[in-house]
């Protein structure tokens, strides 16, 4: 079993990151939690506010369970 | 011709009646962008030094930028500003909705107001009929009530600003409304229009904008428009607004409780932005020209009654219902159109609410003062409150100056519970673990704000983290390890300049990079609309001297200005986080004064945090080097 996952860094989330690349590709070989992939892509999942998996607002405790595009979202202020 | 410009500075003499349309002078756009920029210039030259802030002499502002109105995403802020009355130094504050568009169409890049009129008054814009009417129908009225009246009286087609009745007693933290739930809350502007005895301003506006290339903006426009929609994060964030952040400020442990005590609220599912869609909500509600409408507009239902309200927003969730421990959304809601129609800053009224609460907790000050028994998590008591605070009534009339002043005042110690800095109540993220944010907000220069220097972000990044934590991400239970101070002031430097540009420009940052739109984008519509061949990094230039000035703003009006207005209250330095995530964290006065210097020395400012005569050549200031000279 093998799941390509592709982590979409927002601009926000880049400029926190300024060494990490707009694209991170993840291979796993079993279904695994949406933060233990951001870990070991790097990511410290507390810089993340929102996942959003295949167009699904995710949760980091979420599992992954196929392959999936994931837009990071870091977190925002206002109001 | 100044393209992107109305051309014109509408003054009105409040005493007098007198109407000035005196044209915009090139010099103001050109170094100062505007809004944020054009407030700070015209409050350093047009306010007499030293003037008090509630007096008929200080000099309100409403103005717009160079992309407010047109068709871009989210172009409808309006900037205001004036000498502060929470702080004594310089004060701005922004809002959405429609009314610095309608100003603009009206044919006014700034509205300034000085004098007092001899009875409550109303101004009117319309187009170019300017003037002033009686305003005894609606002194007295809240805020949300006196807009809906007066869309009656003048027309749907008006935009109104009001003060609500703390802005008519100039409770120093009373905001200004607009649009039924958009409020330029921060630093008590609405107490300076109560100051000058106006109770509303009413904008019709007809007439077009200008622009160096307009098809070019048009066109840039439809691009944003398409940009912003297909970016994830239109879809991720918009649904809740700002309330979505509700969750992770728990999950990392600064969302403030408690009166600033503790730093994480086992209830926070309650009020958070799903609390809202699931038990508020009626529909979105947005700015002018916004594709992500991150307005709520909904109905709460209490055992106080049901009201209608815009919100809550984060601020509002965190300073309510966290720091004053109100566990359901529908009761924030309420404590938010109390704030709303009485004309209170949510912001600072929940840090008042809460510390007024921990005070009678403490035995400095009584039921008899008070009127009524307060408790945390107590709708009644909060929203009691609210009502002496903005009434000026008993206890209330010491609330309404706000925590620093009234702690001064019943003394015990409660000083060190106000939180605030330089006496304009903090905002709803608790820092004792996050330096960069805590520094930011030391150095924000209208006080405790947020919106400068938004840096949690990067405070988290350095952070450890394991998968534990995150199965149980929410929890109490994962503690965060103490946070690095090194090489803060870089990115809250950075954060100083990128985010106060938008203020300047005149358009909602919330577009900004999480929602689609990347720096270079803002020059390209800046040049469109100016002509002005500007880069990202050369608008950054004008936010940096802007940020120069109004801290030298704030030198030259309060006397001793200086390091010591920069220290947040003792208990960030004395009191460990109790816990949550940061339990047992806090930052010492060793910390503190090395954030500080660190920040100083990358500014060019002087130990005391004063800038240098060469710390504002640089930025091209040399005027306002000399001037400042020449005062002190």
């Amino acid at each position: 079993m093998s799941i390509t996952i592709n982590l979409h860094l927002s601009g926000g989330l880049r400029a926190i990151l300024p060494d990490r690349p707009e694209c991170i590709t993840v291979t796993c070989d079993r279904p695994e939690l949406a933060g233990q992939i951001l870990i070991e892509a790097g990511i410290n999942p507390r810089v993340i506010m929102k996942l959003i998996v295949n167009g699904r607002v995710a949760d980091k405790s979420d599992i992954i369970d196929q392959d999936a595009e994931i837009y990071l979202i870091a977190p925002m202020a206002g109001g | 011709m100044l393209f992107g410009y109305a051309g014109t500075i509408l003054c009105v003499d409040a005493g007098s009646g007198k109407i000035d349309k005196q044209p915009l002078p090139p010099s103001l756009a050109e170094r100062f962008i505007g809004g944020r920029g054009f407030v700070a210039k015209l409050l350093w030259d047009r306010l007499p030094p030293d003037t008090d802030a509630l007096a008929p002499e200080n000099v309100w502002l409403a103005a717009t930028g160079p992309l407010t109105g047109h068709l871009l995403p989210a172009s409808g802020k309006t900037h205001f500003g004036a000498k502060s009355p929470a702080t004594g130094g310089y004060a701005d504050s922004n809002m959405g909705g429609h009314f610095g568009p309608a100003l603009k169409y009206a044919g006014y890049d700034v509205l300034m107001i000085t004098g007092r009129a001899d009875a409550p008054s109303i101004l009117v814009i319309d187009n170019q009929s300017v003037a002033l009417r009686p305003a005894d129908a609606w002194w007295g009225t809240g805020a949300l009530t006196c807009e809906t009246a007066l869309k009656k009286e003048l027309g749907e087609d008006f935009q109104i600003l009001t003060i609500g009745p703390a802005g008519e007693k100039q409770v120093r933290f009373a905001c200004m409304s607009h649009d039924f739930g958009r409020q330029a809350g921060r630093t008590g502007l609405g107490a300076v229009l109560g100051s000058k005895n106006i109770k509303a301003i009413a904008v019709r506006g007809s007439g077009g904008l200008t622009a160096f290339d307009l098809e070019g903006v048009y066109q840039a426009g439809r691009q944003a428009f398409d940009k912003v929609k297909a970016k994830p994060g239109f879809a991720g964030w918009t649904p809740e607004g700002t309330a979505g952040i509700t969750n992770w400020v728990n999950e990392v442990g600064v969302f403030p409780t408690r009166n600033f005590k503790t730093s994480y609220a086992d209830f926070y599912k309650n009020i958070n932005g799903q609390a809202i869609l699931e038990h508020l909500k009626i529909t979105d509600k947005g700015c002018y020209c916004c594709p992500t409408p991150c307005g709520k507009y909904g109905k709460a239902k209490t055992v106080l009654g049901t009201v209608f309200v815009e919100g809550p927003e984060y601020e509002s969730i965190a300073l309510l219902g966290g720091n004053c421990l109100l566990s359901k959304i529908e009761e924030v809601a309420y404590a938010n159109w109390v704030c709303d129609e009485l004309g209170l800053d949510t912001i600072s009224a929940g840090a008042v609410a809460s510390w007024a609460i921990e005070c009678f907790e403490k035995g400095l000050l009584s039921q008899e003062q008070i009127g009524r028994d307060v408790a945390f998590g107590d709708l009644a008591a909060v929203a009691h409150l609210l009502e002496i605070m903005a009434a000026r009534k008993g206890i209330g009339d010491l609330l309404a100056e706000g925590v620093m002043r009234a702690a001064r005042q019943i003394g015990g110690g409660s000083e060190d519970f106000a939180i605030h800095v330089k006496g304009l109540e903090w905002t709803g993220y608790e820092c004792r673990n996050a330096p960069g944010m805590m520094l930011a907000y030391m150095t924000a220069d209208i006080g405790a704000h947020h919106n400068r220097a938004w840096v949690l972000g990067h405070d988290m990044a350095g952070s450890a983290a394991n998968v534990h934590d995150l199965v149980s991400a929410g929890g109490s239970g994962d503690k965060i390890g103490k946070a690095t101070i090194k090489d803060k002031e870089k990115p809250v430097i950075e954060l100083q300049h990128i985010r106060p540009l938008f203020d300047c420009l005149g358009i909602c940052r919330l577009q900004y990079m999480e929602l689609g739109f990347e720096g270079d984008n803002y020059a390209d519509l800046f040049q469109l609309i100016t002509g002005r061949s500007l880069t990202w990094q050369n608008l950054l230039a004008v936010s940096e001297r802007v940020w120069q000035l109004t801290r030298t703003f704030s030198v030259r009006e309060i006397a001793d200005f200086g390091r010591q207005y920069d220290y947040p209250p003792a208990r960030f330095s004395n009191e460990p986080v109790p816990s949550g995530p940061n339990e047992g964290h806090c930052l010492s006065r060793d910390e503190l004064d090395a954030l500080l210097d660190a920040y100083y020395a990358a500014r060019g400012w002087d130990k005391n945090g004063i800038p240098t005569a060469a710390a504002l050549e640089r930025v091209g200031l040399e005027d306002i080097s000399r001037e400042l000279a020449a005062c002190r």
